[in-house]
């Protein structure tokens, strides 16, 4: 997946987004502070920065003047969550702004959506003997076409997105079916079951006890 | 309307009205005075015409008995006369009772022939023919049954007033023009300060503080100018004070909320890792000591917060403590810090006793020696002393890295870091020195601070007294 740059001074938010993004099959490299960042940036080729605005020795605003930042997908990560920064930064192009503190699907979500705007990659998404086509949303199953529902599918890609990661049944409704959607948790439930069978996922997709269900690879 | 206008305008019709008042008080006057003059005139005239007459009348006796009586004798005495007079605008006529004998003059008042016995002379002036005549009337002595009668023109005195009354109109016409462009010129340079008041006023209210009146007068309005611009410098102060408690504030919110979203989005962070995750033992290991530090600092933040809202209304009782014992405490209580960093404590107290409260006071020394130790290399010292100098002095003086002269003024202000980036490589989350500089206000203290980068950094409490 990704190769990722995170730049933020604190060590243990630093640490989590890493974990977090790893879980996701991404791979990470830390900077602590502005000089490391441009350090990092120009040594390798990385797929995505998060940048944080209070640095040591040079902030993200500053740091987004440079080519290289400017050439790269860039998401701000910061405390201040003043509309006028938040302009400031997207102004100074960066692709997306996450306000501090922030969940890890919403942070997952918007790394996969900057990723999906910039690569061109074609997004494909093995398990086992399952092939995902999330941009033709289409399925494969042992090389055969498998018909996905519509929302079956939207469920699909959630826990792709979040692999390795529980969530709970009303965070995929929200997710999945959206926040507008009045349903039972239980039809969480249902479609989980089909998905199961229709994909052979009976052991990847896992039940987290009274919590709801993780995709683990 | 405005202030200047109704000057102008009173200003101006009370003028005129004085001037007019006197115009027609003189050309009254004047016009009564001729008037009496050629009423004198014509009493004289009259009587030289009368002796003249008699004279004439008694020549004709001489020559015929009737001379006296008969209409057409007397209207030929008199006639030379009349035809000598007309000229001079002077009418002649002749009466026996009421009755004409002779006469050039036309309508007259016939009241004017009544005459008693008793008065010799009646006079008047009236108008006849659109024209003014005095008319003069008296009995001749000699021919007590005949009245004489003179008029005299004196339309040109009536010619006169209206000559000058036209005169002083024009006249009026030129005093009000003069007047009325003089006044104004005089009312817009007199009321030019109210004017200037004016615009600086509104542009204040507008909300530019910063501008002042400049009229360098030395009348009233020079007086009010200086009056309104010291009540503009205190406003401007106001103004300026309350901006920065204002930002002062919004600066402390700010800082406030960073200093508390950084460990709360680690403690959702890996509070939602630990629950969601499908992670190794290690990565929980790490995860949770990651939960803890920053719990930990959360709860430090609130206790340093808790201790400056207590601050914040604390009137403290002051007490005699002794400086020894304080000192004893402070090294009891920073040893941990200390020793944790290899550092060491050194005391000295030249002032046995300080007046202040001691938990106060503990609590600001343990403040200033944890930021020395902080700023401190492994090994080095920290000296803490006390002496006197004029007041009392305690000085906190480490050998760490020092701080830059521009950022002294600002170390004192909640959460001001001289590492800008906030970076916790030195722990402690930026209140100290906020609560250190409120203790010591609180015992009307003093705080000096004396700073070398890379030689160290010394902090003295000056009190106010013993």
């Amino acid at each position: 997946m990704a190769n990722i740059l995170v730049v933020e001074d604190d060590k243990s938010i630093n640490d989590l987004i890493v974990m977090n993004l790893k879980l996701a099959g991404h791979t990470c490299r830390q900077a602590f502070d502005g000089e490391e960042a441009v350090r990092m940036v120009k040594e390798r080729q990385m797929d995505l920065v998060l940048l944080d605005v209070l640095l040591p020795y040079r902030d993200g605003f500053s740091l987004m003047e440079q080519k290289v930042f400017r050439d790269k997908p860039v998401i701000f990560l910061t405390a201040k969550n003043a509309t006028a920064d938040k302009v400031k930064g997207l102004k100074l192009g960066a692709d997306d702004y996450i306000v501090k503190p922030f969940e890890t699907v919403e942070l997952l979500a918007r790394v996969e959506a900057v990723l999906r705007r910039m690569g061109p990659s074609q997004r494909v998404f093995e398990i086992g003997n399952t092939v995902v086509y999330l941009d033709r949303r289409t399925v494969t199953v042992d090389g055969i076409l498998t018909e996905l529902t519509n929302r079956e599918f939207e469920l699909l890609e959630v826990l792709i997105n979040n692999r390795n990661l529980a969530l709970s049944r009303e965070k995929l409704l929200d997710l999945a079916w959206g926040y507008d959607y009045y349903g039972d948790t239980r039809t969480v439930d249902v479609h989980i079951t089909k998905l199961r069978k229709k994909l052979k996922l009976e052991n990847e997709i896992k039940t987290v006890y009274k919590h709801g269900y993780r995709l683990e690879v | 309307m405005k202030f200047w206008q109704k000057i102008f305008l009173g200003t101006l019709i009370i003028f005129i009205a004085a001037f007019d008042a006197g115009v027609y008080i003189l050309t009254t006057y004047a016009y009564d005075f001729n008037r009496q003059r050629e009423t004198e005139n014509g009493i004289r005239e009259q009587s030289v015409i009368v002796s003249s007459v008699t004279g004439r009348i008694a020549n004709a006796e001489t020559i015929y008995y009737d001379a006296s009586t008969n209409k057409e004798r007397l209207a030929a005495i008199l006639q030379p006369l009349s035809d000598y007079y007309e000229p001079q605008g002077v009418l002649l006529g002749l009466f026996d009772g009421d009755t004409e004998i002779c006469s050039d003059i036309g309508n007259f008042d016939k009241r004017l022939l009544e005459l008693n016995s008793t008065q010799t002379k009646n006079t008047m002036d009236s108008l006849s023919d659109d024209r003014r005549y005095v008319f003069v009337a008296s009995q001749i002595p000699e021919y007590p049954h005949l009245t004489f009668v003179y008029a005299r023109d004196i339309s040109r005195i009536d010619a006169f007033r209206k000559d000058i009354s036209r005169i002083f109109l024009a006249l009026n016409i030129v005093v009000i023009v003069f007047m009325g462009v003089s006044i104004y010129l005089l009312l817009r340079y007199m009321t030019r300060p109210i004017k200037e008041l004016n615009k600086v006023t509104t542009e204040i209210a507008g909300g530019a503080y910063e501008k002042r009146a400049a009229l360098n007068r030395t009348d009233e309005f020079g007086s009010l100018e200086r009056n309104f611009n010291l009540m503009a410098d205190s406003v401007e102060k106001n103004m300026e004070q309350l901006k920065n408690a204002a930002e002062e504030r919004q600066q402390f919110i700010d800082d406030l909320t960073h200093e508390m979203k950084t460990p709360m989005t680690s403690i959702l962070g890996y509070a939602e890792y630990l629950q969601n995750a499908k992670s190794t033992c290690e990565d929980r290991e790490i995860a949770l000591a990651n939960l803890y530090d920053a719990a930990l600092r959360l709860g430090n933040l609130s206790e340093k917060l808790t201790e400056i809202a207590y601050l914040r209304g604390e009137k403290l009782e002051m007490q005699s403590v002794n400086v020894n014992e304080l000192f004893d405490t402070l090294s009891n209580m920073t040893r941990p810090v200390l020793e944790n960093r290899q550092l060491t404590l050194e005391t000295h107290a030249d002032v046995a006793e300080i007046k202040g409260d001691e938990t106060l006071l503990i609590s600001m020394l343990t403040n200033l020696v944890e930021n020395a130790a902080r700023a401190s290399k492994a090994l080095s010292t920290i000296k803490v002393s006390a002496f006197m100098r004029k007041t009392p002095v305690i000085e906190v003086k480490d050998f760490g890295c020092g701080i830059e002269y521009s950022q002294i003024q600002k170390i004192v202000s909640p959460f001001y870091r001289v590492d800008k980036s906030r970076s916790r490589k030195f722990g402690g989350v930026g209140l100290g020195l906020s609560i250190v500089s409120q203790i010591a206000a609180l015992h009307g203290a003093e705080l000096e601070i004396d700073s070398e980068p890379g030689v160290g950094t010394t902090v003295r409490i000056i009190f106010a007294a013993l």
